[in-house]
């Protein structure tokens, strides 16, 4: 099976995005009056919040970005500043972790996803964190944590990726699963546990052995958290 | 599920989203508004229930020609011990910030406030910096209470 191919279809939707993605950073821009009073910051001091913020949606429809069929081909830096690109892990299954640093979800879920990406190699599994942040703080935080699985970092241009997959006005963390084609398969909103993870990438490994189409999967992943959701076993 | 408002769907109500219900859109987390009574300036955050704001994370400035605010207050939080940021004061529920509005000239237009705020759902989920124009509502200044004899 070819691995390009379904790199390459994904290039389309990546072009759109980027249009999605302009949009996205213009509802950014502050809001500049011709007078402007004294900023006043009420509670107690604080570090910088990132670039990335929701936008207004009283401002006006954002652009009606889908989630895609498939991984959207897209490069970020590495914590080197290296350019890296997300084809050099097709023909893998991917756990795209997007997570920020001053995230304390994201930050709570990161010694399971060490846990994951070392157990799941085998199955030709791989977890690559995106941060949506300041490469300094991503840098640090990597090496304070030992963070062992790919990193890929970026501020204005990981919120194009992120808009690149449909996700309008993030929240964090988020977790899309590709199966080794690159076929979205699942995107879970939130702090990930065991069961909810192990539940995904079970499903996802069926994908991968062709046992089940990937709607068919999307189903079984909604059905299977709901069952978990209600405290439930039974299949 | 958590029940949804009014407000436009959030992205994350698709299908390819694994669970789609399990988490609030920001604007329907953390209502904001804000009133104007006399020269008393009030913001007031509704928070959804199994959501919470950081109070170092709520910044407020005033806009209009000649406007100015000071002294503005917010009531201690509640303490919330992070794992990796330490101690924080949080806000569940609701949270007012009130300030005296002061007219530095006799020109001063209607003030605006630029509210930033941020905040998370206690099941893991943070939302990014949240920043919203408000223009007060004008309401009537609150009555002393009578006292009773």
């Amino acid at each position: 099976m070819s691995r390009a191919t379904p790199w390459l279809a994904a290039t389309a939707a990546l072009a759109a995005a980027w249009v999605g993605g302009r949009a996205y950073l213009a509802h950014e821009a502050p809001v500049h009056l011709a007078n402007t009073g004294i900023a006043v910051p009420v509670g107690e001091a604080s570090p910088p919040s990132p670039a990335d913020r929701i936008p207004d949606p009283r401002v006006g429809p954002l652009p009606g970005v889908r989630i895609p069929r498939r991984l959207p081909a897209f490069r970020l830096n590495d914590l080197a500043g290296r350019p890296e690109s997300i084809t050099r892990f097709a023909g893998r299954s991917l756990i795209l972790n997007f997570w920020a640093t001053w995230c304390a979800p994201c930050r709570r879920e990161i010694p399971l996803l060490q846990r994951i990406d070392r157990e799941w190699q085998a199955h030709r599994f791989t977890v690559v964190g995106i941060a949506v942040d300041r490469r300094p703080a991503v840098a640090a935080f990597v090496r304070r944590f030992k963070i062992a699985y790919p990193i890929l970092q970026g501020d204005r241009q990981a919120l194009g990726v992120v808009t690149s997959l449909g996700v309008a006005s993030p929240a964090f963390p988020f977790t899309v699963f590709t199966d080794r084609r690159g076929e979205i398969v699942a995107l879970y909103l939130g702090e990930l546990h065991r069961p909810q993870i192990e539940l995904i990438l079970d499903t996802v490994r069926e994908v991968d052995d062709h046992r089940i189409t990937v709607p068919a999967a999307q189903r079984a992943i909604a059905a299977g958290l709901d069952r978990l959701r209600r405290g439930t076993t039974t299949t | 599920m958590l029940a949804r408002g009014a407000v436009a769907r959030p992205w994350w109500d698709s299908a390819e989203v694994a669970n789609a219900g399990d988490f609030l859109p920001a604007d329907q987390a953390f209502r904001v508004s804000a009133d104007l009574a006399g020269r008393r300036l009030t913001v007031h955050w509704d928070i959804a229930s199994g959501y919470y704001l950081y109070r170092s994370r709520i910044h407020i400035r005033v806009q209009g020609a000649g406007r100015l605010a000071s002294g503005w207050r917010l009531p201690p939080g509640i303490a919330h011990t992070d794992r990796y940021f330490g101690p924080r004061q949080v806000y569940f529920h609701a949270v007012d910030a009130s300030a005296e509005l002061a007219r530095t000239s006799a020109q001063a237009a209607a003030p605006r406030l630029q509210v930033s705020y941020q905040g998370c759902a206690q099941a893991g989920l943070c939302y990014p910096r949240i920043v919203r124009t408000l223009v007060p509502e004008r309401v009537a200044p609150s009555s002393p209470v009578p006292v009773r004899r």
